[in-house]
Parts: structure tokens; sequence; C-alpha cells
């Protein structure tokens, strides 16, 4: 009898899979110096900022939120991808979407502490961040804010680890070459995953069930975000249009980012059959949908702002359409809608890499939206009349532009490093073999404890 | 006291508002933690122990 073992999936890509993790190739470690390097960087200008002050950046008096909550709330909006392709997708029962779950899980996961660490470096003394734990007020929307994120970044790991779980324990059974702590590592998370069928059959029930409370967590904790600026009464963001334009500016972001990732890892890691071309045309069709309904999110904003030609409304508008931030505007309009578009329809079908330029332009063009909804109403509050001379201006300093690098740097790193240590699309749940179909023979009990080599 | 006037002074009390956020946060810690134990009960007891730790 053979002897019992966890069982796994048959993947006739399983090796092409486990390839990134085996070994790291000698333009991997000079991509993480350089990512390393550029942290640095990013950590020497915080230390500046720290020692200084935020006077060494370019936030003044009223433009409190600059370039750091632009990055707060685009890496928010990225983070929105991973549970959107593999809750709400996984709800709809699209099949296509597993080869692309754990990317864009990742995506999630990495994003989130760069977005909750935007708020913290944007704060001159970061350590009142305890003061609304100790003290925040229970209608604060800062506080709102804070409980929905940390559900959501708690909420993704859980359910990022559970989608990975089965894939650990791959690892710990098929990797014996790798150095010992890291086979403990893969025994430790692995968790004694044994990949019965009843295991397999209640992570999928869990997992069903966590897509669920996952959608319900994206669209909350957008809103909120959203509603950080709608619970002001300041022009451009007290409407209550403000939560679904954040929400579908997210998820279009998101979904991007996912397709950026996925043709950079079928490049550099051979993998055209495991992530075949049908994938980014799925996906391109999902980003037709998400474009229109952006562009229809848009018009319904200013349409609704300007009509009225409101005292406080117009100036903002005016900033934004023919005033300081008309170039940053027109370069967001036509970067996230009119090239994607015209790329969609007429050139993305079949050809991945236009598919990738596309969602470049709208991952820039959405940075810019972040940047364009918050600082021109900031530039031109309500109470306008008390701008003295000099105000209401804002340039970013080196300073922030030096974090804002450092915090893309540190999100590729993460994933890069992780790409290293796990396989980055779902061993089993591609495999075309489940549990089901064929277990493995148990052995009868036999005393041995922490140990394999009988396996 | 008139339910309304319950709501409202929730909303409108001071603080502390780390009860809510370690209040929400800690009940999914319990979920999950229960959760996860669930799905890996689903194996023999005799497998589970080959990879228990010394």
């Amino acid at each position: 009898m053979r002897p019992a073992t966890s069982y796994h999936p048959q993947n006739k890509n399983e090796a092409v899979i486990l390839a990134p993790v085996r070994r790291v190739t000698f333009e991997e470690r000079w991509l993480w110096a350089i990512l390393l390097g550029l942290m640095g960087l990013g950590a020497y200008a915080y230390l500046t900022q720290w020692n200084s002050g935020l006077g060494v950046t370019g936030l003044n008096r009223p433009v409190y939120w600059g370039i750091y909550i632009t990055n707060f709330v685009f890496f928010i909006g990225l983070a929105h991808s991973g549970t959107f392709i593999s809750a709400i997708l996984r709800l709809a029962g699209a099949g296509w979407r597993k080869p692309l779950t754990r990317a864009a899980e990742a995506i999630t996961l990495f994003s989130l502490p760069f977005g909750v660490g935007s708020i913290l470096i944007d704060m001159g003394r970061p350590d009142r961040v305890l003061n609304i734990m100790f003290y925040g007020r229970f209608q604060s929307p800062l506080l709102w804010d804070i409980t929905a994120v940390s559900l959501y970044l708690f909420s993704s790991i859980v359910f990022f680890y559970l989608s990975l779980l089965p894939d650990i324990a791959l690892c710990r059974d098929r990797l014996t070459e790798a150095p010992a702590w890291q086979q403990k590592m893969y025994k430790i998370l692995a968790l004694g995953w044994m990949g019965r069928p009843e295991q397999f059959e209640r992570l999928e029930r869990v997992l069903d069930g966590m897509a669920i409370f996952m959608t319900l967590l994206v669209v909350t904790v957008h809103t909120v975000v959203s509603w950080v600026f709608g619970m002001t009464v300041e022009p451009g963001w007290h409407t209550a249009l403000i939560g679904p334009f954040f929400l579908v500016g997210a998820i279009f972001s998101g979904t991007a980012a996912v397709v950026i990732v996925l043709a950079i890892l079928r490049r550099v890691y051979h993998m055209e059959n495991v992530l075949p071309v049908s994938l980014f045309n799925s996906l391109r069709k999902l980003l037709i949908v998400f474009t229109v309904a952006w562009l229809y999110m848009m018009i319904a904003e200013f349409l609704t702002a300007s009509y009225g030609g409101l005292a406080d409304e117009m100036p903002v508008i005016w900033q934004k359409f023919t005033g300081d931030f008309a170039g940053l505007f027109w370069t967001m309009a036509l970067a996230v809608f009119v090239f994607p578009i015209l790329i969609f329809v007429f050139l993305g079908k079949d050809h991945i890499g236009w598919m990738v330029t596309a969602c470049v332009l709208i991952n820039i063009g959405m940075w810019i939206e972040r940047f364009v909804v918050i600082v021109p109403t900031e530039t031109r509050p309500r109470l306008v009349s008390t701008l003295m001379e000099g105000m209401g201006n804002y340039t970013p300093s080196w300073v922030e532009i030096a974090i804002t690098v450092s915090l893309f740097a540190g999100l590729t790193l993460l994933y890069v490093v992780f790409t290293r240590f796990f396989p980055i699309v779902p061993i089993w749940e591609t495999a075309e073999e489940t549990a089901e179909t064929e277990l493995p023979p148990v052995e009868p009990r036999r005393k041995v404890f922490g140990t394999r080599q009988s396996l | 006291m008139h339910i309304g006037e319950l709501i409202s002074a929730f909303f409108t009390s001071d603080g502390p508002g780390g009860v809510v956020v370690i209040t929400v946060v800690g009940l999914a810690a319990g979920i999950y933690f229960w959760l996860i134990r669930w799905i890996l009960r689903g194996s023999e007891p005799e497998e589970k122990e080959r990879y228990r730790f010394k």
C-alpha cells in the first residue's frame, strides 16, 4: 500500500508555475537591489520630514492633503482589484478568473499597507494616530475609515491565506531542495494541510462565504474612504455621488493593474500556457464596461455640480476645466478614457502589448484623477475669503516625490519577493483533476511525528 | 429613554472610538480563527499527527 501523504490535485503546469520559486535569477537580484535603493531614498526623505516637520513638503494652509492623500486613495483603490477578481467573479461563477486570482489578491494585500501608511506619512505627528483609538468620536468619518480599512486588510489577509493554503502544502511537499528555513516556513504556514476531499470542500465553502462578505467590504471601504471627503461641506467633495464615483474608479484602476501584472508574469516566467491570451480578452471586456461606467460618473458629477452654477462650486470646476489644473485634468481624461477605449475596442483584442499600454495609461490617469479631485478643492475652499496673499497654491516637494516613488518601489518589492517564495498562479484551483477524482490511500496509524521521511 | 435619543447619544457622545475598531476587528478575528480550525479538521486524526511539530 502506498504510504499516506498529503494530496495535491494534478496540474500539468505545476513545473512552470513553481519555476520562479525554485530559482532566483541574476536579474531578479538586481531588481531587488534597485527597489531597496529606492525605498532607502524614501526612508531618507521621510527622516528629513520627521526631523524638520511638514514644512519640507509642499503642503501648506489650506492645502493640507497633497500627494500623500492622493497615494492613500490610489493604493486603496488598487487594493480592490484582488477582491473584485477573486470574490465578485467567484460569486458570478466566472471560471476564467482562476489563473489570475492570486496575482490579483496579492495586489490587494500589498497595496493596503502602503495606503494606510500614506496617512501616517501625511501626519506631522504620526504618534497621534493613537488619539483616534483613545479619543475618537463615533461620528467621525476618520474613525469609520480606520475601522473599515482595518477590517478589510485583516479579511484580505485571511482570504488570501486560505486560498494559498493548499499550495503552501504543495511547496512543503515538493520543494525538498529548498533551504531548511524555507521548508520549515512552508511547514508552519501549511498548518498540517493534507488535501483531503473534506478539507477542500470546507475550504471552498468558506471561500464562497467570504467572497460575499469581501464584496460587501469592497463597497463599504471605498465608500467610507470617499466620505472622508464627502462629509465635509467643501465644493467638489460634498456630493452623494462621490461614493460610487470612487468605487468605480477603484475597481477600474485595480483591474487595469491586474492586466499589467499578469502580462509581466507571463513574459518573465514564460507562463504563456498558464495565462493565455483569452484571459486578457475577458479582462478587456470588463475594462470596456468600467471605462464607460467611469465616463458616466464623470459626466453625472460635473453636469450636476455645474448646472446650478453655485458660487462655491464653479471656481473649483473652472480650475479643472481651464485653470491651473486644466493640463492635469485633460491629460487624465485622455489617459483614463479616450485612449484606453480606442485601444480596447480597435487594438486590444488578442494583443497583450496594447492592453498593457492602455492599462498603464489608465493607472497613470487614475492617479492624476485622485490628485485632481483632492487638490483643486483645497486651493479654492468654500471659505475662499479666508485665503491670504500667496495661499491656495500647491507644488509637491522632492520629499513628497521621493516618498511616493519609494511607496511604489515597496509595493513592487513585496510583490517580487512573494513571487519568489510562493506560486503566483493557484496550482490547486487551476488543476485539471480535483480532490474528488482520486483519493490517496491511507496507511494505518503509525507513531511518526514531525517527520516526512517515510512519505 | 426614547430609542431615537439612545441612537443619537451613541453618535454624539465622545469616544473612545477605539472600542469600535477593536470590537469589529476582534470579532472578525474570532470568526476567522474558528473557520480555519473548522477547515483543517477535515483531515483524518492520524494524518494531522504526522505533520504536527515536536
